[in-house]
């Protein structure tokens, strides 16, 4: 049990980071509302 | 409704030690993003299965999705505003490509696709306070943004004229909304401006 919410815990992290490379690489987020993108987004930028 | 379910998922990885917690704050925004798209999709399909335009509101969705990715456009003050007005938006281009299909005629989707188009090429990107852009940023994303928008314009003409009105339509759609959504966002930019005179 333990094991398997590591794991789902795992996936949901490669999940987000995929979604927050995705949005440090774009203009605004696709809906009509942008929270206020956090410091450390810079991370997920390819152009620094 | 979002954030809550965000800050419930990040603070259960915090305490499994997957992320530090220094980032909780970028991950609950990443959930927020990740969630808040997997909403609006399923919300553009059950729509669209409810309107008979199944694949259409999917493709429809894809469209918008990556023109506004790149584009940008007004944005909502608050969550709540966000969900009723992206939401109300999905429900008017939904039911606009059901319309479309069963009007016989060329010269609607054609004018909303060339509005759409002229506007994207005009006004993008346009970022909003929260998030802005770097004059490297901001010249990048209008390339990309006019781009896709003239892939878009090629696919649908193409399809169009090999009898596939589907596509035409979509596109017409996606086009528009981003197109409206510009200027929206720039008539607040201004009235924003002018309300703090120097």
């Amino acid at each position: 049990m333990k094991h398997c919410k590591e794991m789902l815990a795992k996936i949901a992290k490669a999940t987000v980071e995929k979604a927050l490379q995705r949005d440090a690489n774009s203009t605004t987020c696709v809906f009509i509302y942008q929270p206020k993108t956090p410091q450390n987004l810079n991370r997920f930028k390819k152009s620094k | 409704m979002f954030t809550q379910f965000a800050t419930y998922v990040t603070t259960w990885l915090s305490r499994t030690g997957v992320i530090q917690d220094d980032d909780i704050e970028l991950y609950q925004y990443g959930f927020f993003i990740l969630l808040t798209g997997i909403f609006h999709f399923i919300i553009t399909v059950v729509l669209g299965f409810f309107f008979n335009v199944f694949c259409e509101s999917i493709l429809f969705y894809i469209m918008f999705t990556l023109l506004r990715s790149y584009a940008g456009g007004i944005h909502a003050k608050t969550e709540s505003q966000c969900l009723v007005l992206s939401d109300l938006a999905i429900l008017i281009c939904v039911a606009g490509i059901r319309i479309l299909q069963n009007s016989s005629s060329i010269m609607p989707p054609l004018i909303l696709l060339s509005v759409g188009f002229g506007c994207i090429l005009k006004l993008s990107p346009l970022d909003t306070e929260e998030k802005p852009l770097t004059t490297e940023e901001r010249r990048l994303y209008k390339m990309h943004s006019q781009c896709i928008a003239l892939n878009i314009v090629i696919l649908a003409v193409v399809t169009y004229a090999i009898g596939i009105n589907g596509i035409f339509h979509c596109a017409a759609v996606s086009l528009a909304l981003e197109g409206l959504l510009l200027v929206a966002g720039k008539m607040s930019k201004y009235s924003q401006i002018s309300d703090y005179p120097e």
